[in-house]
């Protein structure tokens, strides 16, 4: 059996094409806002002064009332929230524990975009070949990196022995051009009808396949979004992150699954059927959350969208405050782009109700949500030090914390993950959360404002290797060229 | 002293830390950002490339490459892998809208393809049919009165083989 075949080597033509959203008149949507905003802040305002003398509040008190019953909205809509998610996640769980889905095994390319990745490609790529499914390739598309990357992920293609077949490495160099455009180019040379693109520093469980593909069986199913784990731990902002995944990401994700309304396929994993993929135009890259906007046009097509929690992606997270800063104004911005590209959906229901659905619960978890809760905390910190009544940022606190852990102890328990991440939750809400919905805010402000952004590139350290034993992913001797 | 009051004093700092963290880190990040702005340039329709693959394995049989400055040529012009493809399509699909004017994504290659793997127990190309083919018209007239010979009085006319 020939192991060593020769390398060929293509010249070849990337679609570089993408179906763009129609035309924006920004300046007329500029206006249109302005005018409206201002209409409604001067009919609220009109409402104020002819019904205040009839009540016996004075400004001063109506400023307390309307603190205060704002904080019980955003209170009553905290706990709502936290409930209807952990009461679905669980029903998810309970369904998912029961149902058994035959086996499905077709052929799968998957798709590894690179760039500026020398440091952890190799180990990435060799990962990959511990997957246990018998019928896959791996297509690493280097998009214009200016390190070696291109050179270091030659060396990989060719046959290698993985742990259920051999599994044949190709690699596309082309020039920059984002994320979306690489995986557009990895569709267009993978012959396969399934496709899992990932991240070029994510690492994936040995089983995500063999999970993930279950749910192909059915044909309505159009992607399946996997469940993302932190992978370098044992430093705060890095624990911080691995609680959020669990606790704000997988479980809300959970939910979702369960009523069939997965808004975010993330970027470190996800499995797509080419054909929905062509349905909706491949990636588009006018957006910053390009993940979130393929979501979106799937689901929007009437495609099913499943999430599977055994197919796990390890993922290294920012390690400094500006890195995840970074990070995070860029999601925020690129899912407030997805939700304006799909604005007709989140008006008229009529076209597609799940998606009217999904894209209101990102509108509320965007945009609503970090803004009360910056809200919330500029008022009990005006509180505190106007009246020196700081009880009651202690008290909204220890309300807080005790939902969080709550949550968290539920999230590591059906995940089976350390149990040392739930007394990260006592500081979750009061630092971690506060710095990234400020971060939100202030996206959502610029995003409003349409101020330019730049993609930005999360630098990567290589140190991803501190995860629990039980969850890296092990590196298989190779078989093929050196 | 009291227990609540230190700790209401101790979220207090950190809230307030917080905030000023997240607007400093903000601002920092906006300053970093605006050094490296470049300018964005228009999209060609099409990106040239490099694709390195290995070549095939096993001995497959390989469909022949178009000569250097052919025509380009897809892979799913190949029969073989478009049975596969069309075998794997969904048996329900939603009902939705076609698209008018976006990519296909195919796979394109400039000057040279790779040679195609092909099953290996497929039809060889060379193998002659030994009855000459009739055409639908033809086969038709079987079930027509007119202009249909029946092919006993065919033979006959040769006068070469019978058939006992």
């Amino acid at each position: 059996m020939d192991l060593e075949p020769r390398i060929n080597k293509y010249q070849i033509a990337l679609d570089n094409r993408e179906i763009k959203a129609p035309k924006r008149d920004e300046k007329r949507e500029k206006k249109r806002v302005i005018i409206l905003s201002g209409v409604a802040s001067v009919f609220f305002l009109l409402v104020i002064l002819i019904t205040l003398p009839l009540t016996v509040l004075s400004w001063s008190g109506l400023l307390v009332y309307s603190s205060i019953v704002s904080l019980v909205i955003f209170l009553f809509l905290v706990l709502f929230r936290y409930f209807s998610i952990l009461i679905l996640a669980y029903l998810f769980i309970t369904r998912y524990t029961v149902i058994e889905k035959k086996h499905y095994q077709p052929f799968v390319s998957i798709l590894v975009p690179v760039f500026n990745e020398e440091k952890v490609v190799k180990q990435s790529v060799e990962s990959l070949l511990e997957i246990d499914y018998p019928n896959y390739e791996i297509i690493i598309i280097n998009d214009g990196s200016k390190d070696k990357t291109a050179e270091v992920a030659e060396t990989l293609v060719g046959y290698r022995q993985g742990r259920s077949c051999l599994v044949k490495i190709s690699l596309i160099n082309k020039p920059n051009s984002g994320k979306a455009k690489s995986l557009n180019a990895g569709i267009q040379y993978s012959q396969a009808q399934f496709v899992l693109c990932m991240d070029g520093d994510s690492k994936l469980s040995s089983n995500c396949l063999k999970m993930g593909m279950k749910h192909f069986s059915d044909p309505a199913v159009g992607a399946v979004a996997g469940n993302v784990k932190v992978e370098n731990r044992k430093k705060f902002l890095t624990d911080l992150q691995a609680l959020e995944y669990l606790e704000g990401l997988n479980l809300a994700r959970s939910a979702q699954g369960f009523i069939k309304m997965v808004n975010i396929i993330p970027g470190p994993i996800g499995i797509f059927r080419k054909s929905a993929l062509r349905d909706v135009g491949f990636y588009s890259s006018d957006t910053f959350a390009e993940d979130a906007d393929l979501t979106l046009k799937i689901s929007a097509k009437s495609w099913k969208i499943e999430y599977e929690p055994n197919a796990v992606a390890f993922t290294e997270a920012p390690e400094t405050v500006h890195q995840l800063l970074k990070q995070r104004y860029r999601w925020t911005r690129g899912i407030l782009q997805a939700i304006r590209k799909h604005r007709k959906h989140l008006y008229n229901p009529t076209i597609n109700f799940n998606n009217t659905i999904i894209l209101w619960s990102m509108f509320f978890e965007a945009i609503v949500w970090p803004l009360m809760n910056v809200f919330v905390n500029l008022f009990f910190i005006l509180v505190a030090l106007t009246y020196e009544k700081s009880i009651f940022i202690f008290l909204w606190w220890v309300g807080l914390a005790i939902v969080d852990v709550m949550a968290a102890i539920y999230c590591v328990a059906a995940e089976k993950e350390e149990f040392r991440l739930v007394l990260y939750a006592i500081v979750y809400k009061v630092v971690f959360i506060l710095l990234i919905d400020i971060t939100k805010t202030m996206g959502t402000i610029e995003e409003f404002l349409g101020i330019t952004m730049t993609w930005g590139k999360l630098e990567r350290v290589g140190s991803a290797g501190s995860a629990p034993k039980r969850m890296a992913p092990a590196i298989v001797k190779t078989v093929g060229p050196k | 002293m009291e227990l609540i009051p230190i700790l209401s004093l101790i979220i207090l700092v950190a809230t307030i830390s917080t905030f000023i963290l997240a607007v400093g880190a903000y601002i920092l990040y906006k300053v970093r950002e605006k050094k490296g702005k470049v300018a964005s340039a228009p999209q060609p329709a099409t990106v040239a490339a490099e694709f390195i693959t290995p070549a095939p394995l096993y001995g497959e049989q390989t469909v022949p490459a178009p000569q250097v400055g052919g025509p380009r040529r897809t892979v799913s012009e190949v029969p073989m892998q478009r049975e596969a493809a069309e075998y794997q399509q969904p048996a329900f699909v939603p009902q939705q809208e076609r698209m008018q004017s976006g990519p296909e994504l195919k796979p394109t290659y400039v000057n040279s393809s790779p040679s195609i793997t092909e099953s290996r127990y497929q039809r060889p190309s060379t193998e002659t049919r030994s009855e000459p083919e009739k055409t639908q018209k033809q086969k038709m007239m079987r079930y027509t009165s007119d202009g249909y010979t029946e092919p006993i009085k065919e033979e006959k006319k040769e006068d070469s083989l019978k058939w006992r």
